[in-house]
């Protein structure tokens, strides 16, 4: 076995490891590791080839593996250490269990910051029935077999799913030269951004089906069709106007799971509605030496939130791990009317600065009002012309207010116009 | 041409356990089958149950022949180092109309050998299975039900029987057997012709087709369509016996099982079908499996499925075990109505097949050193942290996390690729290691299993297949 | 003329609609702020997209190398790129920013490199 010595130890040098890694060596962490499965740091930002990252954090639009480059030369630059081809498997206790080709490596930490982003929900978790041939594949994986293989996945498909790495597959896989029959939402709203139905599908003629579903798979060896219907308001579908379309390929974009096997391996419990850990403004679960940022936490819908949810992640772990986090009392932040979950779930009123919550709203809607308040003060608001449950918001809690807080903390949406 | 003095056609759990059979005799044995891997069909797609004859019809073939091959099972899972559970079976009591069956299962068991099915009381039930509804009204036990890992227990044999000299012919098809002067000749297949002194026909659900070409066809072979779920580890209500329905004059209904490697199984449905190439799963199937199985187990979390399937059993029309030695066409021997129970009956029937054979003239005569054991892939995932790193110490690539969900190695992979009777395809990978069966299913470990697979065959990345000859991964270049 | 528009400026995607004569004589219509009025005005005369794709790489430890246009390059253009890109080969090692192909179909705008691969050690 081989033993090591970190003051923050990181799990994922994607997005949310890297930018973790990098504030807590600048908030006075000495000795950080970042732990990463594949041959370089960079996570899934690396097959994101497409454009559209960075505007709020750099004010510039950069692919993602740029966007992750800039995050790995910092990381490099300020002497972390990077593990790379090395998987952790287990958290006992303080050590971090890994393993690489050399062996079983045991990483002694004073704190743990988990950021192994996410997977793709498949097939068998939306149980679509029919047969089981070659030709399904979740929107990333199919991503990665072109963008990092330089593989080809199909000729002919149809897209389940308006995430955005759906609409991001179908222009790829257009410009790649298959043709892309149908991206089917069983939504009556776009689950991605706006901008994204405009240049992915639009641009290209891509015909979007809202309120629909795939009702059947055909193909013995691959796949032969798909069965696509309508669904009633309780996404029931109707059968009797089904429709078959032939294809060699189905791509699933139905949503993201943040990838917790680890996290559970120490005990901490995962929120029923992210699937991940719940954390305090400090980005800190329920295990003190445990924090959590990115994907891992909650599906995030920009590459810049994360940074910035990371970077905090970073500061409070390398300062928990020289004991100089102080606690106190914590308060639960709940979701209220129109808000589907709020992360962070707890604020310590110990607070050292202001306390961002980022949420998710319920329904597509226009003039909306979002309020955060405790005991009927208000405690922030915020007017936003539109909002989508595509996209994360956020109320910020000024810090002056948080030292007095008893109770808890409820976020709610007001919408003037409800769509769809 | 090839030549051989047993040709079995079928590499499912039947056809396998007597080719491992005549391995330990003086004889040449090649086996050939359609797919790319052993496993066939009914024996790959179903749910690893090996359970008494405690419900199965008095007096027949079948009911002797599994109360013989369930006894063996132990010993053979021993040899062949084949992961196994003695879980045990529990069928929960639901309604009154249920408990008027009890009596009569009891006296069946009893009649079938079974001393030890027993009816207990629900408070003795809930105790030993406390996710079992509250409201049930008692239940039957049986101890001797276990589970195991269905793929293991072919390919453990299959690969044992290559190691003592037998040939397995994969995508393989059986195109015709040529009969001359009363005696087989020669078996036609996609491979070219293979001259055989004995053919066996253990083809399952495609037997009568075989048996048409031998004119031993006084019989009909369909489909009973069975889909399943599989649950993930992490599903928060698992089942610690094998929970089944009380039979009924129809069906067994469904069951709930604990596996061997800690995912549970759910199903099956019995859907009578005329394609045998359905394996498709429905709508209303899923959901009827889903229905039964919460009145059982009302806790079970059906979000955390992580794949659903289809298994096709053979289903014999006139029912019963068939073993005919043929008179018209000398050397032909049909096995036939061998079911669902296949799986536990096949390793006596591989023995009552040899012996039906040496009746008939097959001369067996036992060889020196024939290998009774085979050692399993080793699992990186089942190992301590000291053992890990011995493993990686010999062979690096035991440190190298390919299917991240199951923790499955390169090294394990590699052994699976390369091992006799080897995996070609995705699936066969999946069955024998592991990778690509957990919660992403397949979504991160594929792409590096199609690098690993094209390597390891010397084939382009856009020839390797899911399964089969056409299931191909990736489209080509064009 | 009339185009109809959906803004992507900002979350609200109004569906706007543009009447013009001229790139100096626009209507526009449907919008709920100002915001995309230079989005909208150029999706009617001169549509551009930033072109994305990956281009072969030899002797690094990644076959594909990420590539962008350095700025985005006429709408009806993406095609012709993704043709073009299939043409050619890098060979490791190369570095983010790099030119791949310069004046790409002669937009004015260069192909460059996303990331940096370093030759790969044997």
């Amino acid at each position: 076995m081989k033993e090591y010595l970190y003051d923050v130890a990181i799990v994922g040098a994607g997005p949310a490891g890297l930018a973790a890694a990098v504030s807590a060596k600048q908030n006075g962490a000495e000795r950080v590791v970042l732990i990463e499965r594949d041959i370089r740091a960079g996570g899934i930002l690396q097959q994101c080839i497409h454009a559209g990252f960075g505007l709020q954090y750099f004010g510039e639009e950069l692919t993602g593996p740029e966007y992750a480059e800039r995050f790995a030369d910092k990381a490099a630059e300020a002497g972390i250490d990077l593990m790379t081809e090395t998987t952790a498997l287990e958290i006992r206790e303080k050590t971090l269990v890994c393993v690489n080709t050399s062996g079983v490596v045991h990483i002694h930490f004073g704190a743990l910051i988990l950021a192994m982003g996410c997977r793709e929900r498949t097939r068998a978790n939306l149980v679509i029935p029919g047969s089981r041939p070659s030709g399904v594949y979740t929107a990333g994986t199919a991503q990665k077999l072109i963008n990092i293989y330089g593989n080809k996945v199909g000729k002919e498909v149809v897209i389940l799913g308006s995430g955005d790495i759906g609409m991001i597959m179908a222009r790829r896989l257009t410009l790649e030269g298959a043709k892309v029959k149908a991206v089917v939402e069983l939504m009556p709203f776009l689950a991605g951004l706006q901008r994204n139905k405009v240049q992915c599908l639009d641009d290209f003629g891509i015909p979007l089906m809202l309120s629909h579903t795939v009702i059947n798979i055909t193909g013995v060896d691959r796949v032969e069709s798909v069965t696509v219907a309508p669904v009633d308001e309780n996404k029931r579908p109707l059968l009797d106007k089904a429709e078959v379309i032939p294809c060699d390929t189905l791509l699933l974009s139905v949503g993201l799971i943040p990838e917790n096997e680890l996290t559970t391996t120490a005990g901490v419990s995962l929120s029923g509605i992210t699937k991940g850990a719940s954390v305090n403004q400090f980005m800190q679960t329920e295990i003190p030496y445990i924090f959590a940022c990115g994907n891992v936490l909650h599906v995030n819908d920009l590459v810049d939130n994360v940074s910035r949810e990371s970077e905090k992640a970073g500061k409070y772990a390398a300062k928990y791990a020289k004991g100089a986090l102080t606690s106190g009392e914590s308060i639960e932040v709940k979701p209220g009317q129109g808000i589907r979950y709020v992360c962070p779930q707890t604020v310590d009123k110990s607070a050292d600065a202001d306390v961002d919550l980022f949420f998710r709203t319920v329904v597509p809607a226009r003039e909306t009002t979002l309020v955060a308040s405790c005991n009927g003060e208000v405690l922030a608001r915020k007017k936003l012309a539109a909002t989508t449950p595509g996209a994360m918001e956020k109320l910020t809690i000024p810090q002056d207010k948080i030292a007095g807080l008893c109770g808890e903390i409820v976020v709610i949406a007001e919408h003037k116009e409800v769509l769809a | 041409m090839i030549k051989t003095d047993v040709l079995i056609i079928g590499a499912g759990a039947v056809g396998v356990a007597l080719a491992r059979e005549l391995s330990k005799y003086k004889i040449k044995t090649i086996v050939c089958d359609k797919n790319d891997d052993v496993g066939g069909d009914a024996s790959k797609s179903n749910s690893g149950l090996t359970s008494t004859s405690a419900t199965m019809p008095v007096g027949t073939l079948e009911c002797k022949i599994r109360t013989i091959s369930h006894s063996m099972v132990d010993n053979i899972c021993r040899d062949l180092d084949i992961p196994i559970i003695h879980c045990g079976s529990i069928a929960p009591v639901l309604y009154p109309e249920q408990m008027e069956n009890v009596p009569g299962l009891l006296a069946r068991a009893f009649q079938n050998g079974v001393y030890d099915y027993e009816f207990l009381p629900k408070e003795d039930i809930l105790e030993m299975e406390p996710t079992l509804n509250p409201n049930i009204l008692g239940g039957i036990y049986s101890p001797r039900d276990s589970q195991v890992n269905q793929f293991l227990v072919v390919i453990a044999e299959a690969e044992n029987a290559a190691e003592n000299g037998v040939e397995f012919l994969l995508d393989c098809k059986v195109e015709d057997i040529c009969v001359s002067n009363g005696r087989v000749e020669k078996v036609v297949t996609s491979k070219g012709e293979i001259e055989a002194k004995w053919v066996v026909n253990c083809a399952g659900l495609h037997c009568d087709d075989i048996a048409k070409m031998v004119d031993e066809c006084d019989f009909t072979v369909h489909p009973r369509k069975g889909e399943f779920f599989v649950f993930s580890h992490n599903t928060p209500v698992k089942v610690s016996h094998i929970i089944s329905s009380v039979p009924s004059a129809k069906t067994r209904g469904v069951l709930v099982i604990p596996t061997v490697d800690n995912n549970m199984i759910v199903g099956p449905t019995a859907d009578d079908v005329e394609d045998k190439t359905d394996r498709m799963t429905t709508r209303e199937g899923l959901e009827s499996v889903r229905t039964q199985a919460l009145a059982m187990v009302p806790g079970l979390r059906f979000e955390d499925t992580i794949a659903q399937f289809v298994g096709a059993r053979p289903a014999r029309e006139p029912e019963g075990y068939n073993i005919v030695v043929s008179k018209k066409a000398l050397g032909y021997v049909g096995i036939s109505g061998v079911r669902s129970t296949g799986l536990t009956a096949s390793f006596a029937l591989a023995k009552y097949i040899a012996h039906e054979m040496q009746e008939a003239g097959l001369v067996l005569e036992r060889k020196v050193g024939w290998i009774r054991t085979r050692r399993g892939i080793v699992r990186f995932a089942d190992k301590t942290d000291a053992e890990r790193d011995a493993l990686i110490a010999k062979d690096p690539l035991y440190g190298k996390i390919i299917c991240r969900c199951e923790q499955v190695t390169e090294s394990e992979i590699l052994q699976a690729i390369r091992r006799p009777v080897g995996a070609k395809t995705l699936d066969a990978v999946k069955r024998r290691v592991r990778a690509g069966m957990g919660r992403c299913q397949g979504g991160f470990c594929s792409p590096l299993i199609i690098e690993i697979l094209a390597r390891e065959l010397g084939i382009p990345e856009e020839e390797v297949r899911k399964r089969g000859q056409k299931a191909f991964m990736l489209a080509d270049n064009d | 003329m009339k185009k109809t528009i959906i803004c992507t400026v900002c979350p609200n995607g109004c569906e706007v609609v543009a009447e013009y004569t001229s790139k100096d004589d626009v209507q526009l219509s449907g919008n709920r702020c100002k915001r995309g009025v230079e989005y909208c005005i150029n999706e009617c005369f001169d549509p551009k997209r930033t072109f994305t794709s990956s281009v072969a790489i030899k002797g690094a430890s990644r076959r594909r190398m990420p590539v962008r246009t350095s700025a985005p390059i006429p709408k009806d253009m993406l095609f012709a790129c993704a043709e073009e890109v299939k043409k050619v080969t890098l060979s490791a090692p190369a570095v983010c920013g790099q030119t791949v192909i310069a004046d790409i179909l002669g937009t004015g705008v260069d192909l460059v490199a996303c990331m940096s691969l370093d030759k790969k050690e044997d």
